[in-house]
């Protein structure tokens, strides 16, 4: 099952799921997260996504029926201002849609404030 | 019953809503605040128009004040408080003109509407009688102020009279949902017609 890590920047998503999970997140490309074990920074992943023309919320699809048992860590882009850019804009409402189709598809949701998580699924 | 629901961008606290609402039952409003003014804006409204087509919502568009709206016992949901004050402080041409300037004047034009504390006065009395209906009334807001930037002062102001009203809103509602990716994060309270 997917296990979902998330939180605002410098949190510690990664350093908590490294601890619960044994298994250490790297940053990745798309590609790369389809096989690998433990991802991070997935929100940096969905503005690839977008600059490379594709969709993250398809991607967080694709990457539930391909990489079904990953721990996957993203930082919560979208608590601040609405950004002037309109492709900052459309990068944190994608990442946060892409972000919804993650946590129905995880088995575990767990957000991390400054160390200390909270499971708000599973 | 009187709930807050706020969130990040793309949380999905429109479809908790919209789903909150449905349970709650009796007639539904929604009441939307955004101005169309860019294709952007339009396509954003067509999203939430399809989302909540069949739901059986009839929509009240309210780009300006929130006064005169019905008060029959509809569960109401109000979208978004953000937006709103964002309509107030930042678009003049949005809101409906009070040419009597008193204290609790929400017409930008006002004299008196020079500081934060004027805003989230004035605020404060447009909503309590929202707080007041006979029907249920869901207000959604959204989280913009925990990015850690310092903005220019004037959205510095509009941070502190949204958050301000924000908090107004939890401390006078029954139950106040932060949602997460999807998922709804009870705050405080308890809904009956709820099982999170």
């Amino acid at each position: 099952m997917i296990r979902l890590y998330i939180g605002g920047c410098g949190h510690g998503q990664a350093e908590l799921a490294e601890k619960e999970t044994g298994l250490k997140p790297v940053a990745c490309t798309p590609d790369e997260a389809l096989k690998s074990p433990a991802i991070d920074n997935f929100h940096l992943i969905t503005k690839q996504i977008l600059a490379d023309g594709g969709s993250p919320q398809e991607y967080s699809r694709k990457l539930i029926a391909e990489n079904p048992d990953s721990v996957i860590c993203s930082n919560e882009i979208g608590c601040g201002i609405h950004p002037l850019a309109q492709e900052e804009r459309i990068w944190r409402e994608e990442t946060g849609r892409a972000l919804c189709i993650l946590a129905e598809g995880a088995g575990t949701v767990t957000r991390v404030y400054y160390g200390i998580g909270q499971r708000i699924k599973g | 019953m009187r709930v807050f629901i706020c969130g990040g961008a793309g949380a999905g606290k429109s479809a908790f809503a919209e789903s909150m609402a449905q349970k709650m039952g009796g007639r539904l409003v929604y009441v939307a605040t955004m101005p169309v003014v860019s294709d952007e804006d339009k396509a954003k409204v067509e999203r939430h128009h399809r989302l909540r087509a069949g739901k059986g919502f009839t929509t009240i568009e309210r780009p300006g004040a929130l006064s005169d709206l019905p008060d029959n016992g509809e569960t109401m949901l109000i979208e978004c408080l953000s937006t709103h004050v964002a309509n107030l402080i930042f678009n003049p041409g949005n809101t409906t003109a009070d040419t009597t300037h008193n204290t609790d004047c929400l017409h930008p034009g006002c004299p008196a509407a020079t500081t934060t504390d004027h805003w989230i006065k004035a605020l404060k009395t447009e909503l309590a009688p929202l707080l007041k209906r006979k029907g249920n009334t869901i207000f959604v807001s959204a989280e913009i102020a925990s990015d850690g930037t310092t903005y220019s002062p004037e959205t510095e102001a509009y941070k502190s009279v949204l958050t301000a009203i924000n908090r107004y809103l939890v401390q006078n509602s029954d139950a106040a949902f932060e949602v997460v990716c999807g998922i709804p994060v009870k705050i405080k309270g308890e809904l009956p017609c709820l099982k999170v």
